[in-house]
């Protein structure tokens, strides 16, 4: 049967079948599932009338029970509706005939006795559902209804009919359906065939024309494109074959295929000409003869065939020169079997002279890498190490075949990390100097320093593949950079001035200390030679000695009087020395200077004083023994003068020789003053009070051309001093002024009180920090230059001319005034007047300065026995005469250990001691404690004459002792012992 | 999804079976029959007012109800009431051994039945309850005055707070309560009074402290939209179990003791906690003389 006639029959007869098959099932279900769901919702409706019906039935409320049963059991399916008590008895019943009634039956048993909702079938076509009322677990009542089944499938009889119709009509439609379908596909199907036919005939240009819309038509037209398409391959491999032959021919390599006989099959242009033959008329020919020209086959060639497998191999033409790679395919049919074999000449003569050169370069960057002395580092983009050089490896002392693997902040962690991942993150190359790092594993280094560098290495995809790390330790030059800066600032900063010169003593270098002394610009002075500060002052010869000992290498220590910019004289301690090359040779000099001008000042200042000092020294050794031998002028010429007629033509000479003698005692006293020999006896003295006593003194001396201006301050300047000598300091001065104003001027006088520092010490070279008087006398004079002014105070200096001044006025002032602990000072210019500025130490407490007032007595002499004892025997002798002349007993000793001795023989007569202070063997003040231990109330009157025995005489003054000095005018003597002896006690 | 549409109907089997076994399990204890026969066991009569609706009240009391009748060995049988007086009347006709009764009945009880009041329930630490008013907030009310000549539901006239607290409150206030409101109506229930103002079928209203606040647990909307204008501070006795004059004192009392030890064993306890109460306290005669004044 054909296919056009097969498939409608058998469509059709499928469709009867299951369309009456599914009408058949659906009846089954629907009646199966009605009765289910009618079942289940009469359930639901007992058990809701129940629950509806609560309070009917708890409260037994008739009238609503009947009520509720009527109205659900109104409709036709419904057969009744019964409410039942706990116990069955019917309350109300749909039917009112059993309303009171326990009914019996088993069906109404079982439904009174229900716990829960449940159906039964109570006749043929009724069901029963019963439905029990539960309020919290308690059972008070039960719902009955019954429904007619019958009724409630009578209501889908229609619908069921109606199914089975629809099921009959479905299936006679498909039928139908299915037949013209079945006519219309297989009438393609026949025109398909036909045309297949066509084609495969080899008529690739016929066309299957079918227009049905279907997979029939979709199946013509795959027809047609596939004898196109096979047209199409046709053409294309006759085209293919001809654009082989012509690329072939464009390749520049030589190739060929050649038979197992190695006879040539096709071969290209290149080939031709390398093989130098006609062009076509290699075809046929064996290979080895043409190109390359050998004796047989190649290696390579043979190898290949044997070993059933392609192959090359290199070919050098010696001809040429040229070196070819020849590649050897074996081409195989599909079973396997040789066909031919299919040889390339890749001409690879200027490739192998490149890669000749590139390992020449790659040993040569080799050889830089390991050899660099700069460490070099190659890292991948998480910085491990991929390798480093030797020089990378020995900073740290270790291989370079420690590294790879590891991680570049493994070995050396720092914050570094922040940098390198800048460098991944832009790409760009990344550069420091001198960047401190620690080793964390060696603290022993400390802090090295390194210039490195960091430089990206792309990758085909522009990404960061790799890093070259490239560094130097520069530690040593930074440490060496850091003591240079040292150096440098020690220079520059330098307290001392410092200069640097060539050879030929051009000045190189010069330090800001010296430009501040000097008072010069940098500009000024270099280039220059140090002789611009030269002053004149410093002699020649000490230069020169300067220039040979540096000039032999040694250094040279010495002092300039040099001169400022501004013309100022100042003086240098130097320290010149050479600065010797690596050659030994003199490269340049350098000078290390202070200024010593305030040492230089205050060095002078002190010789000065020190000069005084001696002179003072000196003046009161003279004194001293001066006053000895002025004791005897002085007594004898006093005992000559007492005994002497006031007749005698000889009395005016010896008054003239007691005159002389006593101006003689007062130099003595002056120069005694001077060397501060002299005792004073210090009291709290106001010097205001002092210099206003003195005010018609000093005016008188002054004279009337001169005008004298007072200026006291109101403050009380009470100082520790002798009246009498500060009164002389005062008329010493006045003196002096009007001296120097011969002409007329003014004399000022000022007290001030002055307080002394530090700086006012450091600047004049004198004195020590406190309070004090200050007494500036000053006159509009002639004023003196600073070589005068340098000796003034000097003895028997003077400036006046012969007879006019003793010379001893300004030495005499100078002596009281070191006596009273004050400093004097003279400013002076010639032509500008002097001033004199007398300093004394201040006290605080207020004194009222008492003066006694000695009075004259008349001489007096007596009849006790006095010790006397003095080392002098001149003075001891006249000493002697002049007690004995007055009526005493003397007792002699020649010095203290004798006074004790002549004391022990006499004690009982001697009244009085009179002891030189100083003796040999033993003094005075040490015989006098001796014999007081014999006699304490022995009474002893000292006589000084020299200065040194200064402290003995303290001790005397202290103990309130007796003294008197030398030389001792005999009335002056006389009244002491008497006003001794006569006193109460000693 | 395909899967489950094409076998939808199986689905559907295996969902009914298994609602049929769980309902099934659930049912696996039957009930008891609510009245027992007589012959058995002695039977004691106990009805309920309606402050609730029957269903409500039979589950609140069935369980306490069962308990006595375990524990004494007798029938009790709950018989709510569908109004108040009801259970007056059957006390006075003796035909219920006893009640369950608010205040008011069981004031009335006392006086006009002879009455014995046995126990009251504790709930929630407290076994008195108070009378409030109330309005709805939307209605601009905002105290007993404002429902004047408005529409007020009471409860029942036999209860304390839905009827003789609101109308003492309005007398005490000098207002005749017969006068005061425009229309009155009545709810029979507490619970019912609440909803009818939320439904707003009457302006304002009186209830019980206990069912409007428990109410309002359940129903939002009680505390939203309703407005409390007054709350009593009158304290009456709540739902006390009155024993008719004649009952059986020995039993009584038997009763009495069960119901006040109750909450000290484990089932009572867990009953108890079931129902919502904490216990059962002794009330005497005198604690219903709060409603002496009320309704003179």
């Amino acid at each position: 049967m054909k296919l056009r006639t097969k498939i409608p029959a058998v469509f059709t007869a499928l469709i009867f079948v299951f369309a009456g098959l599914s009408v058949l099932i659906a009846m089954i279900l629907m009646n199966k599932q009605l009765s289910v769901d009618n079942e289940r919702h009469y359930k639901v409706l007992a058990h809701t009338l129940a629950l509806s019906s609560a309070d009917a039935i708890v409260l037994k409320d008739y009238a609503a029970m009947r009520n509720i049963v009527d109205r659900v059991a109104e409709p036709e399916h419904m057969a009744y509706a019964i409410i039942l008590d706990e116990n069955g008895m019917v309350l109300a019943d749909s039917r009112h005939d059993q309303e009171g009634m326990i009914l019996k039956d088993p069906a109404s048993l079982k439904a009174a006795s229900a716990t829960d909702v449940f159906a039964q079938e109570t006749g043929p076509d009724i069901t029963d559902v019963a439905a029990p009322l539960v309020i919290a677990g308690a059972k008070w009542g039960v719902v009955r209804i019954g429904y007619s089944r019958s009724t409630m499938m009578a209501h889908i009889a229609i619908t069921k009919l109606i199914i089975i119709l629809i099921g009959l009509l479905s299936a006679l439609i498909g039928g139908a359906f299915s037949f013209y379908i079945a006519k219309r596909l297989t009438r393609s199907l026949e025109i398909l065939r036909k045309g297949t036919e066509v084609i495969s005939g080899g008529n690739f240009d016929h066309r299957l024309e079918l227009s049905t819309g279907d997979e029939i038509e979709e199946v013509a037209g795959s027809f047609n494109s596939m004898s196109v398409q096979i047209q199409k391959q046709f053409m294309e491999i006759k085209r293919s074959s001809s654009e082989w032959e012509q690329t072939l021919n464009a390749v520049s390599a030589p190739i060929f295929t050649h038979d197992k006989d190695f006879r040539i099959l096709r071969c290209n242009e290149a080939y031709e000409k390398a093989a130098g033959c006609q062009c076509g008329t290699a075809v046929g020919r064996l290979y080895y003869e043409l190109f390359p020209k050998a004796d047989g086959p190649a290696k390579g060639c043979l190898n290949a065939r044997l070993m059933h497998e392609n192959g090359d191999e290199k070919v050098f033409i010696p001809e040429t020169g040229s070196t070819y790679n020849a590649k050897y395919y074996l081409i195989n049919d599909v079973n396997g079997a040789y066909l031919y074999s299919l040889h390339i000449m890749d001409d690879i003569t200027e490739k192998e002279k490149a890669v000749t050169a590139f390992a020449a370069q790659a040993l040569m960057l080799e050889t830089f890498f390991e050899n660099a002395l700069v460490g070099v580092a190659i890292m991948d983009r998480e910085f491990n190490f991929i390798r480093v050089n030797h020089a990378y490896a020995s900073f740290d002392h270790r291989k370079p075949s420690d590294f790879p693997g590891h991680n570049h902040f493994e070995f050396y962690p720092s914050d570094a990390k922040a940098i390198f991942e800048q460098v991944v993150a832009t790409k760009q190359p990344y550069e420091t100097a001198a960047r401190a790092f620690s080793f964390a594993d060696h603290p022993e280094r400390g802090v090295t320093f390194w210039d490195w560098n960091l430089v990206p290495i792309l990758d085909d995809d522009g990404e960061v593949g790799k890093l070259i790390f490239t560094l130097r330790d520069v530690t040593d030059r930074v440490r060496a950079d850091t003591e240079l800066r040292k150096i440098s600032e020690t220079v520059e900063q330098n307290p001392a001035s410092i200069l640097i010169t060539d050879t030929a003593g051009r000045i190189e270098y010069v330090n800001p200390r010296l430009l501040q002394t000097t008072g010069y610009t940098k500009e000024e002075v270099m280039g220059m030679n140090p002789r611009i500060f030269n002053s004149g002052e410093t002699p020649f010869e000490k230069y020169r000695e300067m220039w040979k000992t540096i000039a032999s290498g040694k250094a040279w220590h010495g002092e300039f009087h040099n001169k400022k910019k501004n013309g100022e004289l100042f003086w240098e301690a130097a320290t010149i020395a050479p600065i010797m090359g690596i050659e030994g040779n003199i490269k340049h000099y350098f000078a290390i200077k202070y200024d010593i001008t305030e040492k230089k000042k205050t060095e002078e200042q002190l010789q000065h004083a020190q000069k005084l000092e001696s002179l003072g020294t000196l003046a009161g050794g003279i004194a001293h023994d001066f006053n000895n031998m002025l004791n005897i002028i002085v007594g004898y010429g006093g005992i000559m003068e007492m005994n002497m007629p006031r007749d005698s033509p000889h009395l005016p000479h010896l008054k003239e020789i007691l005159a002389a003698a006593d101006r003689a005692a007062k130099l003595a006293q002056g120069l005694l003053i001077f060397s501060r020999k002299q005792v004073v006896e210090p009291r709290p003295v106001n010097v205001n009070d002092i210099i206003d006593g003195m005010k018609k003194m000093i005016f008188r001396i002054i004279g009337e051309d001169i005008e004298s201006r007072l200026t006291l301050t109101a403050d009380s300047l009470i100082t520790l001093g002798d009246y009498g000598q500060l009164e002389q300091v005062l008329m010493n001065l006045a003196t002096n002024a009007r001296d120097a104003m011969p002409d007329g001027g003014l004399l000022t006088i000022t007290t001030e009180q002055y307080i002394m520092d530090r700086d006012f010490i450091h600047i004049h070279g004198f004195g020590k920090p406190g309070k004090y008087a200050l007494i500036s006398v000053s006159d509009t004079g002639a004023g003196m230059d600073a070589s005068t002014r340098e000796k003034i105070f000097e003895p028997y200096f003077t400036t006046k001319a012969p007879g006019k001044g003793t010379g001893l006025g300004l030495s005499i002032v100078y002596g009281i005034i070191k006596q009273h602990n004050g400093f004097i000072n003279c400013y002076s210019e010639p032509g500008e007047g002097t001033i004199f500025r007398i300093y004394l130490p201040l006290i605080h407490e207020s004194f009222v300065v008492e003066q006694e007032l000695e009075e004259a007595s008349p001489i007096q002499g007596g009849t006790e026995t006095i010790l006397l004892a003095d080392d002098d025997a001149a003075i001891r002798k006249m000493t002697r005469e002049l007690l004995e002349k007055f009526g005493y007993a003397v007792i002699e000793a020649g010095n203290g250990e004798e006074a004790v001795k002549k004391f022990e023989e006499c004690k009982d007569n001697i009244k009085l001691l009179l002891l030189d202070v100083i003796m040999p063997t033993k003094s005075g003040k040490a015989a006098f404690e001796e014999i007081r231990k014999l006699q304490p109330d022995i009474k002893v009157l000292f006589i000084s004459g020299y200065t040194d025995d200064i402290l003995q005489r303290q001790k005397i003054q202290e103990d309130n002792l007796h003294l008197i000095i030398k030389p001792v005018k005999p009335p002056d003597l006389l009244a002491n012992i008497r006003k001794l002896l006569d006193s109460q006690g000693s | 999804m395909t899967y489950v549409i094409k076998h939808a109907k199986w689905f559907s089997c295996v969902l009914c079976l298994c609602t049929v076994i769980i309902y099934g399990c659930k049912q696996a204890e039957p009930p008891r029959q609510a009245s027992a026969p007589a012959a058995e066991k002695p039977l004691f009569r106990l009805s309920v007012v309606p402050a609730i609706s029957i269903t409500a009240t039979i589950e609140q009391y069935q369980p306490i109800a069962d308990y006595l009748g375990r524990r004494l060995n007798i029938h009790v049988k709950l018989m709510p009431q569908k109004d108040y007086s009801s259970v007056l009347e059957l006390l006075k006709k003796s035909e219920v051994d006893a009640g369950i009764m608010g205040s008011l009945l069981s004031y009335r009880a006392i006086r006009e039945a002879g009455a014995v009041p046995l126990a009251r329930p504790v709930i929630n630490g407290s076994s008195k309850y108070e009378g409030l008013v109330f309005a709805r907030k939307d209605s601009g009310i905002t105290d007993i005055f404002g429902l004047k000549g408005k529409t007020f539901v009471y409860v029942d006239q036999n209860t304390s707070a839905g009827y003789v607290y609101p109308r003492y409150l309005l007398k005490k206030k000098g207002f005749q309560p017969e006068m005061f409101f425009g229309k009155v109506i009545f709810s029979g229930k507490h619970d019912a009074a609440i909803m009818m103002v939320l439904d707003k079928k009457a302006d304002g209203g009186a209830a019980k402290d206990d069912v409007y606040f428990n109410l309002g647990k359940s129903n939002p909307r009680i505390k939203s939209e309703l407005r409390v204008l007054h709350l009593s501070e009158a304290r009456f006795p709540d739902r006390t179990i009155v024993a008719r004059k004649d009952f059986d004192a020995g039993m009584a009392e038997k009763i009495k003791a069960i119901l006040l030890n109750m909450n000290k064993d484990e089932e009572g306890r867990k009953i108890l906690n079931a129902v919502g109460f904490d216990g059962f306290t002794t009330t005497e005669k005198a604690d219903y003389n709060i409603l002496e004044d009320m309704l003179r």
